[in-house]
Formats: C-alpha cells, structure tokens, sequence
C-alpha cells in the first residue's frame, strides 16, 4: 500500500513513467478481467476498454486523492469507458468462451464457465455490482462510487443478482456433484 | 448456498491474466505530456505553514514573546539574544523538514 501510494506521488509530481508501468503492471489484470465479465467475454475489446481506462487514469491522475483506494479509483474509470462503449453501441451478445489459459485445472475453468454463464443471465448493472462485490470484494459504499449510484439501489442490484446467481450456481453444483 | 460460498466460487474462479505486452503497449500509448497537475504545492505546505503560524501566536502569548519585545526594547539584554537564536534555529529546523519531505518525494529512478 505505501509503495503503491509511493508509485503513485511519483506519476503525479514527477511525472514519472516507470512507477506509472509499475501500477499498471500491478493491476492491469484485475481491471482486464473485470472489463472481460462486463463485455461478455470480448477479450479484444476488453483489452481496449483497459487500456482507455490506464490512459484516463494517467491523464487524471493529478486529481486523485488518497480518499478513497487507488484500485477503487480506477474501477470507477473502467466502469465508466464501459458505460460509454455500452451507450455508443448495442451490446452484441455472444456466447462466453473464456480464452484464459488455466493450468491443469480443470474444475477451475468449469467453475469460471459456470460463473460467467450465470453472469450473463443478469442485467449489465445487476453483472456489475454482483462482480465488484463478490470477485473484487468491494463494500457497498465502494461499489457505490465506482457505479455513482446510491447506495440503496447498489444494495438492491446485489442482492437481486445474488439470488439468481446462487439458484443457478447451485443448480451447477448439483449436476457437477452428481457426476 | 451461502454468501461466503459464492464469494468462494467467484475467487477461485478468477485467473491472473498475463501482461502479455499490455504494458508495453499502454506505455507507448500514453501522451508525450501529462496533461493534468493539479497537486497545488500550497495545499502541500499548509502544514508547515499552519505550524509556523503557531509558532507565531505561542511567541507572542508566552514569554518568548515577551523576551522578543524586550529585545526590541532594550537590544542590548544578551538572553533575548538567545531566544532570538533558538527560535531562528527551530526555523531552520522546520525549513529542513520541509526540505527532506519535498525531496523524499523525488524517488524517480
């Protein structure tokens, strides 16, 4: 946390393009992944959604105060190209095939199939809140600023989601342990 | 299902994705200029600022503010002297600290 806080006074005061490497190297998995349940899979664009949202992070990085955590911040961001891309285009729907290489894992990947399967039942902000709150572990109030909703309807788009999610994963996990 | 078990779920089902030249290509990507500084250097000084103030009014309500007034009233008494230099050495004092911190933050390799 102090090196990240570290890294970060060094893009801002000196402008410094190694330490800002380095933050993108810390979270550029964490924010592809979450680009890449928002968009249903579409790495290709996933990739560029992150990319805008490293850029716009850089760009306005000046104006970022330690109030909230930096990872918080840049999920706002990454939310926000999303809502954008979203708005600008009709979202294609696609059949969700993850090309994440796992190693030899494979109840792994039938455990991520399931997962972004159920995910893709739900409305994009129900999706939404459901991932910053179970996958990155975002409280409400943090979920809140990252989707500039209020707080009362962040709950409800949770715990609507994770009802649908938890019927249909334990459906998963019934026909997985019966096999 | 519990909720601690779907937050179990969603963990384990979450890979590392590799940088794979996403790195690489954001850098080359980013503006040759940063745009945006709004780190206002006042708002990082305020509390050298605040505390010199305070310095100020304890000078003038204790009685080191006396001594300073003696000094400007009857220079020639050596122990407002004395005060005068220590209060210049808590100064310069206060200036190095604000020195180490401005320069702590150049860390740039």
């Amino acid at each position: 946390m102090i090196q990240e806080l570290s890294l970060i006074q060094r893009v801002q005061l000196r402008d410094d393009r190694h330490a800002f490497a380095q933050l993108v190297k810390q979270h550029q998995s964490k924010v592809r992944f979450t680009l890449l349940q928002l968009t249903n899979g579409q790495d290709a664009l996933a990739d560029d959604l992150a990319q805008e949202t490293f850029i716009k992070a850089y760009q306005s990085i000046g104006q970022f105060e330690s109030k909230a955590s930096f990872s918080t911040w840049l999920h706002r961001i990454a939310y926000n190209s999303f809502i954008s891309h979203a708005r600008k285009r009709v979202e294609e729907t696609i059949e969700y095939i993850p090309e994440v290489a796992y190693e030899e894992d494979h109840h792994h990947e039938m455990l991520q199939g399931a997962i972004n399967k159920a995910l893709l039942t739900l409305p994009i902000d129900q999706r939404a809140a459901i991932h910053y709150g179970f996958q990155r572990g975002h409280s409400h109030s943090e979920i809140s600023q990252i989707m500039n909703l209020p707080l009362g309807t962040v709950k409800t788009l949770i715990n609507r989601g994770k009802e649908k999610l938890k019927q249909q994963l334990q459906d998963w996990q019934e026909v997985e342990g019966a096999r | 299902m519990q909720d601690k078990d779907l937050v179990s779920m969603f963990e384990q089902s979450e890979p590392y994705l590799d940088d794979n030249g996403f790195t690489d290509k954001l850098m080359n990507a980013l503006p040759v200029e940063q745009p945006v500084k709004v780190i206002n250097p006042w708002i990082a000084r305020l509390p050298f600022i605040a505390m010199f103030m305070a310095m100020i009014v304890v000078a003038v309500i204790t009685p080191i503010g006396e001594m300073f007034t003696n000094l400007v009233l009857n220079p020639m008494q050596w122990e407002s002297w004395w005060m005068l230099a220590i209060m210049v050495t808590v100064l310069i004092g206060v200036a190095l600290v604000w020195a180490y911190e401005e320069r702590s933050l150049d860390v740039s390799t």
